[in-house]
């Protein structure tokens, strides 16, 4: 589409590309939350949200409930920008089409509710700090320590365990198809061994198999995105189809950290799962009267790379000799850096590892890993050390990254199919009819000519019995028809 | 991320008590409207960023308040923490003469530190905010009756956009700014001037013997080149007003107020 898209910013909030998936109608019901709709400002792309905004104040003025493109393409001096601030509110349902062809229309429940923060609505007050009330670390502790036991469910599903007996595996990685059911054997010890590349698929040997949870290679992927981008793929699955999981969601967002608040009898049924992915802390959902959000909470919003725990950000280091230092205690952390590294020393504080091409390309082809993201992951975790270094230190580590990448092309260099070899032939005749019946029928894969001696003629189809089948008769009725058989 | 977005804007309202007596003669429409529509404007730019920070500041006659303060942090280092920081000035009283040297400190401060300021005057004019929105790359508006019903509108639309998003979107031509400078002494606004060669002062008269400002002493003018001397000081097209009457009064030659050597 040359709708000026092309102009549009590469990084979209992950909230407007969740929204953008949505059905018409749906976000049409989500916008009768004042607070959807200032996230939704907030994310908008700078010129969109200077549009959303003027076309309220236009509407408090009166007039307007149409107004011609033309109006919006008078307040814009670049027309890129204008086309891509246009194509976004339209996709968001922000602007809806009149019935006056050629006319727009701001969305009703948009307007009323982004007039109501106009005139000043706030959000609820945060209620005053009792005894019960968790400090910053306490809260940071808490998010940390729930994000970091997803991450290593998914890697992981089969370990899962909660005192609560809340299911996180089934209530939200399977929907989310970051773990899949897999067959194995049957083992004495039970034990999923994930050690050494044995894979376990069903060998229909006649052994008792059961069926276990594992990692898909969408959740590979998955726990080497950054936050946001994990945080939106889990709350796609937890929201579903409830638009007040979505609303409450983006009222978290708009509330501060460290400040308690008051729990709804309306909110109770949606804090449990919450409390599990660590976006808020409550002490018992059933019975707790205020809840606590974490900064995780405000992350939703924000697509700034942020941990669940605040501060913990930046630890690793990656040497030119191939070898990988992580500062981390978490279980998750390890397990994440055992998918692509060979792990040669754990400290209480730190993990020693190296970049071994077994590894890496056991990571592509087993869990589908790309360089890409692997780089990406090492990049992002880059040690404060690592970032203040002048450029030109830094990359050295690039010869690191350069060599993945060739470790990944050599996995590409070869593609197998399946195929069906014909050489040693009669005459050049035979050949040609040969080649030019393969040539037709489109399962022609190779083939080599020697006009001299027919039976150095060498020609390669894909593999298909009817096609192989009719050849092989072909050749059979020449040879009967020329008496050399 | 979150933190490059984040801007600070600074609300000036100019609450002199002389615009109430004239409320309340009658010459006027009352002004608590306007406030409604500043808290909306306010609540507008509160919604574009959650990390947007506000300051209010009243300012009285000779006594500025401040009303609402953003951050400690953010008040000791503005243009670091901060993408941009926006100064948006209601004004309600004409200027006054007496503080050209000290608006015109502020507005190179401000430029400097690339603050734009935004004004706008409220059934008033004024001559230095004009020449402070100008050279910041802000807006100047004297609202018309009818646009003062929309004020908030006209706030939202004009002075809500940072300086990134300014450049994309349309925003008013500025008209004949009134580009005068003050005399130092007399507060007189001055088409033609004197400048002190070191300092830069501006005079009405060239008849001193020591520039107030700097104490250069200046050697008596000579009868014929005072009559030279006199030639108009043009306003200068967009750069700095003293820079420009700097300039013409070099090109003068000897002109009258000039340091003893």
């Amino acid at each position: 589409m040359a709708d000026g898209r092309d102009a549009r910013d590469a990084r979209v909030s992950p909230l407007i590309t969740f929204l953008v998936g949505q059905r018409r109608g749906r976000l049409g019901r989500l916008y009768a939350n004042p607070w959807t709709c200032e996230a939704v400002v907030r994310a908008l792309p700078p010129v969109a949200r200077h549009y959303a905004l003027r076309l309220v104040a236009l509407g408090d003025t009166g007039d307007g409930a149409t107004f011609a493109p033309a109006t919006l393409e008078g307040w814009s001096l670049a027309h890129d920008a204008h086309q891509a601030a246009l194509q976004w509110l339209l996709d968001l349902s922000i602007i809806e089409r009149a019935e006056q062809p050629g006319a727009l229309r701001l969305n009703a429940a948009f307007r009323e509710q982004c007039g109501s923060l106009l005139c000043g609505l706030r959000p609820p007050a945060p209620k005053p700090p009792n005894k019960h009330t968790p400090s910053a670390d306490e809260l940071d502790a808490h998010a940390a320590a729930q994000w970091d036991a997803l991450l290593y469910c998914v890697i992981h599903p089969s370990e899962w365990s909660d005192s609560t007996g809340y299911d996180m595996p089934a209530a939200l990685l399977e929907p989310a198809g970051l773990i899949a059911a897999r067959r194995v054997r049957a083992r004495a010890d039970g034990d999923d061994d994930d050690g050494d590349g044995g894979d376990d698929v069903d060998d229909d040997d006649g052994a008792e198999t059961i069926e276990v949870w594992a990692m898909s290679k969408r959740g590979a992927t998955f726990v080497l995105q950054d936050l946001s981008a994990q945080a939106w793929h889990i709350l796609q699955v937890y929201i579903g189809d409830d638009e007040r999981k979505l609303a409450f969601l983006l009222e978290l967002a708009h509330m501060d950290f460290g400040h308690g608040y008051e729990l709804r009898d309306e909110h109770r049924p949606l804090i449990a799962e919450l409390h599990h992915l660590g976006i808020v802390h409550v002490r018992d959902a059933a019975k707790s009267k205020s809840f606590y959000p974490t900064r995780l909470a405000a992350a939703i919003v924000s697509s700034g790379d942020i941990s669940p725990g605040g501060s913990a950000r930046g630890r690793a280091i990656v040497e030119s000799n191939l070898r990988v230092y992580v500062y981390t205690s978490s279980r998750a952390w390890t397990a994440i850096l055992a998918l692509f590294l060979r792990l040669r020393t754990l400290l209480p504080n730190a993990v020693v590892a190296s970049i071994t091409r077994e590894r890496i390309q056991r990571a592509m082809r087993e869990h589908g890993l790309s360089a890409e993201a692997i780089i990406a992951f090492l990049t992002r975790n880059a040690h404060e050390q690592v970032r203040r270094r002048p450029a030109e230190e830094r990359d050295k580590a690039l010869t690191v990254f350069e060599q993945i990448r060739l470790w990944e092309r050599e996995l590409e260099r070869f593609t197998a199919k399946e195929a069906y070899y014909l050489s040693d032939f009669d005459t050049l005749a035979l050949f040609d009819a040969e080649l030019a019946h393969a040539l037709a029928s489109g399962t022609h894969l190779w083939h080599r000519r020697e006009p001299g001696n027919a039976r150095l003629c060498k020609l390669v189809l894909h593999e298909r019995e009817d096609v192989i089948a009719e050849a092989r008769a072909r050749i059979k009725e020449f040879k009967r028809s020329a008496g050399l058989a | 991320m979150a933190a490059l977005d984040r801007s600070l804007l600074v609300v000036i309202v100019d609450v002199n008590p002389a615009m109430w007596t004239a409320e309340a003669a009658g010459e006027h429409a009352p002004f608590v409207p306007i406030i409604r529509h500043l808290c909306m404007f306010i609540n507008a730019f509160r919604a574009l960023d959650g990390g947007n920070r506000l300051a209010i500041v009243a300012c009285h006659a000779g006594k500025p308040t401040m009303l609402i303060r953003a951050d400690e942090e953010l008040d000791r280092s503005l243009h670091t923490v901060l993408d941009t920081a926006l100064v948006l000035v209601l004004l309600a009283t004409p200027d006054d003469p007496a503080q050209y040297n000290s608006v015109m400190n502020c507005i190179f401060a401000a430029q400097r530190a690339a603050i734009m300021i935004d004004c706008f005057a409220i059934r008033t004019s004024s001559t230095f905010m004009q020449q402070a929105a100008h050279m910041t790359g802000g807006v100047y508006v004297e609202p018309t009756a009818q646009q003062e019903l929309g004020l908030a509108q006209l706030l939202i639309t004009l002075a809500l956009p940072d300086r990134a998003c300014r450049a994309l979107l349309r925003q008013p031509k500025a008209h004949d700014v009134d580009f005068r400078a003050a005399c130092f002494l007399t507060n007189q606004l001055l088409d033609r001037a004197y400048v002190c060669s070191v300092c830069l002062s501006i005079f009405h008269h060239g008849d001193i013997i020591e520039c107030p400002a700097c104490r250069s002493r200046f050697p008596p003018p000579p009868r014929l080149a005072r009559k030279r001397a006199k030639r108009a000081v043009a306003p200068a097209h967009g750069g700095p007003v003293i820079g420009g009457a700097h300039a013409a009064a070099a090109g003068a030659g000897s002109s009258a107020p000039r340091p003893a050597l």
